[in-house]
């Protein structure tokens, strides 16, 4: 037995300390295996490497909107800015009340916002969130809380990308590195947002539709949990608060549980909540990108004057 | 609990060093030990389920001592036999196959024109059932035929039933074979110990690496398959070829190995199946402890092929279809049975059924070109079988099928398929190598320098850190 334990903990050893190894290798030597099966770096759209470089050099705002991509690509801040607010845009890919946490805990004090326009998207009280998980620790610097994230997804993926994002700062490889301010068909607007050009194609249109469909709003609990831990702290610091569904074509709004009860009266309970697909009919085909959840340029348009000019958020 | 999961992996060594360290003395203190542990196994996904177990182990321990006490009462023996295969089949029937019967017996009223309302229960399957009933069956049967004598230590039984790492989805073990095992003292073996290890090793690499890199292919194709060519069908099929044997024989391997770690010898389950020559072959080498449980405790009784050649016949497509039906409660399992006794028939009326006992190429390096033509064949036969075994229905497997026998195999399947066949290869040729041994690095590697060793394990870890899939469930559990 006593041979077994040795060799058990010295394979336990050298184990851990060629994983790490390889991973460093793979960061200097092979980093085009970023994107492989193994490692999800950066891999996401969205610009978050841009949006997550500005914030540091943004404070005290009137607005902050968080959220998924609807958020991201759903308030623009050149139209909230001519109508006289400073606002920044915190949304990122399917961004969960997981991952809203982290940027919360990241930016909520720098950026010190009077008001927080929060868009809680149903679906992502439903999914794990391992898109946004690996999105975030590849874009935002190596930490305890990203650390943390990639440990609770007891996802391999996510381990890996984090350990490679560990050795992407450890040896400065990124040091030069801008993200393009067109990527595909986005291209990065100033203060957060994205907005995009073009056709989706039907293929994108698919994957852009991954929220999983169930007969009922069922959401995990966790999930549950961190957005009342994300309401606690905005409300803690006395931030004015509002929740927002912004519009969706017609058949997201029902598909993905946009319209449910459970759905909205969950959210109400915790303040404001205005779902401006009741308060506005937009055109299924005219405003937004084909049959996605993602407004176009024109819907977002109509969609952020409507919100001024209704004079729904009491901005002071 | 997943074997592939982190709660495993702190539960293993917990276990692990609790049952050779603090429970170590007292050989029944250790299998209570085992009985406990099992039950938080289990637990861990439901515990509400553990009375199924319990309900199973207490008829099973008392029918074994009515069995032993009734001796000469041939009615009563009979009785109690009866009551164990009404429990465990009832138990079986119930959770797996009622909403089928039911709603094919709705369906047929209706084929002739009479409408019944009757509404589906949402019943959740127990995860193992299928195995531990059998397992359990096994014990009753064998005493009935008095194959063995009951036990009367009910803690030994128990450990017996729920032992864990065979629980939830076998090898389904003989209560001859596993059960003495607990009644005998258990000291540490270095060789055993290590020898369970590497194969808990490779159960991994197979479950993690291979099996789930290839469900993620596998489940977007036959979830869009009306949209995809016939060539993504066919990959697709092909993928889950592998996804399967990956999977469950990577569960055994694991299960086994595991075994191994506290001192017990499970049964082979798997023995390289995909190297088989033939139908019959391929049946002697595919989860190994179901075929011979049927053939055991259905065919042997049914008359096996000593009844002549019509009954015998009848007895090939019984063993099939019922083997097909374990799987699941679908239609697509029945005639996927029937479809591998139409390919086994022409070997049993031909007498051609027991050509290959041993390993292909025994002896040499490579297979004789006749047999890689064989080998070829079968695995062929094989894959276009479980197009069946993975479709959703009947229809699903027609249309799969019809796509991939027309015009659309020759277009471009629309993904690229070049890391999980390196993957594939690899794995493979490690298999061939390895394909004399109970598993395939049980022997590989034994004689290299050990640096060479250890950076081939590590490399094995390694590569199911940084090439594994997304963590899926074993398919063998919903059976």
């Amino acid at each position: 037995m006593k041979e077994f334990l040795k060799k058990i903990i010295l394979f336990l050893l050298l184990t851990p300390l060629a994983y790490l190894f390889f991973i460093a290798c793979i960061v200097l030597f092979f980093p085009e295996a970023k994107t492989s099966m193994t490692i999800n770096y950066k891999q996401t759209t969205g610009h978050s490497h841009s949006r997550f470089q500005e914030v540091m050099h943004v404070k005290n705002i009137d607005i902050l909107f968080i959220g998924p991509s609807t958020t991201y690509m759903g308030f623009d801040p050149r139209i909230f800015e001519k109508a006289g607010f400073s606002v920044f845009n915190l949304g990122s890919s399917a961004q969960t009340p997981r991952q809203t946490y982290i940027l919360l805990n990241r930016f909520l004090d720098h950026l010190n916002p009077k008001n927080i326009v929060y868009n809680p998207h149903p679906g992502t009280f439903i999914i794990d969130g391992f898109e946004s998980t690996t999105d975030l620790i590849s874009n935002l610097s190596v930490g305890k809380d990203t650390f943390k994230l990639a440990v609770d997804s007891k996802n391999l993926q996510a381990i890996n990308t984090f350990l490679f994002k560990f050795f992407v700062d450890f040896f400065n490889t990124e040091e030069d590195y801008n993200e393009p301010k067109v990527i595909g068909i986005d291209t990065y607007i100033d203060r957060g947002y994205v907005t995009r050009s073009g056709i989706v194609a039907p293929k994108d249109v698919r994957e852009s539709n991954s929220f999983k469909r169930t007969q009922e709003w069922d959401p995990l609990q966790f999930q549950l949990d961190y957005f009342e831990k994300n309401i606690n702290m905005i409300k803690k610091r006395n931030i004015e608060l509002l929740f927002v569904i912004p519009p969706v074509n017609s058949n997201a709004y029902e598909a993905l549980h946009f319209s449910s009860l459970k759905f909205q009266n969950y959210i109400k309970q915790f303040g404001s909540f205005i779902d401006y697909n009741k308060h506005l009919a937009l055109n299924d085909s005219l405003h937004f990108y084909d049959n996605t959840v993602h407004l176009n340029q024109a819907g977002v348009y109509t969609f952020n004057r409507v919100i001024i000019e209704r004079g729904d958020f009491k901005f002071d | 609990m997943l074997f592939n999961s982190i709660d495993f992996a702190i539960f293993l060594p917990v276990v692990f060093f609790l049952y050779w360290f603090v429970v170590n003395r007292n050989l029944k203190l250790q299998n209570f030990f085992i009985v406990i542990a099992s039950y938080l196994f289990y637990g861990w996904w439901d515990w509400r389920f553990l009375f199924l177990i319990l309900l199973s182990t207490v008829t099973d321990y008392l029918v074994g001592l009515g069995l032993e006490k009734y001796d000469t009462n041939e009615s009563k023996r009979k009785s109690l036999l009866g009551i164990s295969l009404l429990v465990n089949l009832g138990l079986l029937g119930f959770f797996k196959y009622y909403n089928f019967f039911l709603d094919n017996f709705v369906s047929a009223f209706s084929f002739f024109g009479t409408q019944i309302q009757a509404d589906s229960l949402n019943i959740v399957l127990p995860v193992g059932i299928s195995f531990y009933t059998f397992q359990t069956l096994s014990y009753t049967i064998d005493i009935y035929r008095r194959n063995m004598k009951p036990t009367h230590d009910f803690v030994t039984f128990s450990a017996f039933v729920s032992f864990f790492p065979q629980l939830v989805a076998g090898p389904i073990e003989r209560a001859s074979n596993l059960l003495p095992q607990f009644f005998e003292d258990r000291a540490f073996e270095y060789g055993k110990a290590v020898d369970g290890l590497r194969q808990i090793l490779w159960g991994l690499f197979m479950k993690v690496v291979i099996a789930d890199n290839c469900a993620q292919i596998v489940d977007q194709i036959y979830g869009n398959s009306t949209e995809e060519t016939g060539s993504a069908l066919l990959l697709a099929t092909l993928f889950f070829t592998f996804q399967i044997y990956g999977d469950f024989a990577g569960y055994s391997n694991i299960a086994i190995g595991t075994a191994r770690l506290f001192g017990f010898n499970l049964m082979q389950n798997f023995a390289f199946p995909y190297f088989s020559r033939d139908i019959a072959e391929f049946w002697r080498r595919w989860h190994i402890s179901l075929s011979t449980w049927f053939r055991d405790y259905l065919y042997i009784p049914l008359g096996g092929s000593r009844t002549g050649t019509g009954m015998g016949i009848r007895n090939v497509f019984i063993i099939f279809i019922v083997s097909g039906f374990w799987h699941g409660a679908n239609w697509t399992f029945i005639v996927w049975g029937a479809l591998n006794a139409c390919y086994y028939l022409p070997l049993f009326l031909l007498g051609q059924n027991r050509n290959h006992m041993e390993i292909v190429a025994k002896e040499s390096w490579l297979p004789s070109l006749d047999d890689a033509l064989k080998m070829f064949a079968t695995f062929s036969m094989t894959v276009l079988a479980w197009v069946f075994f993975r479709a959703e229905h009947i229809g699903h497997a027609f249309s799969i099928l019809g796509e991939i026998f027309s015009s659309s195999l020759f277009e471009s399947p629309g993904f690229g398929i070049k890391t999980i066949s390196v993957l594939i290869i690899g794995f493979m040729i490690i298999e061939w190598l390895g394909r004399r041994g109970e598993y395939a690095i049980e022997k590989l590697g034994l004689n290299w320098p050990r640096f060479i060793r250890w950076v081939f394990y590590i490399a094995i870890v390694l590569s199911i850190f940084l090439l594994g899939g997304q963590e899926q469930e074993f398919i063998y559990f919903q059976f």
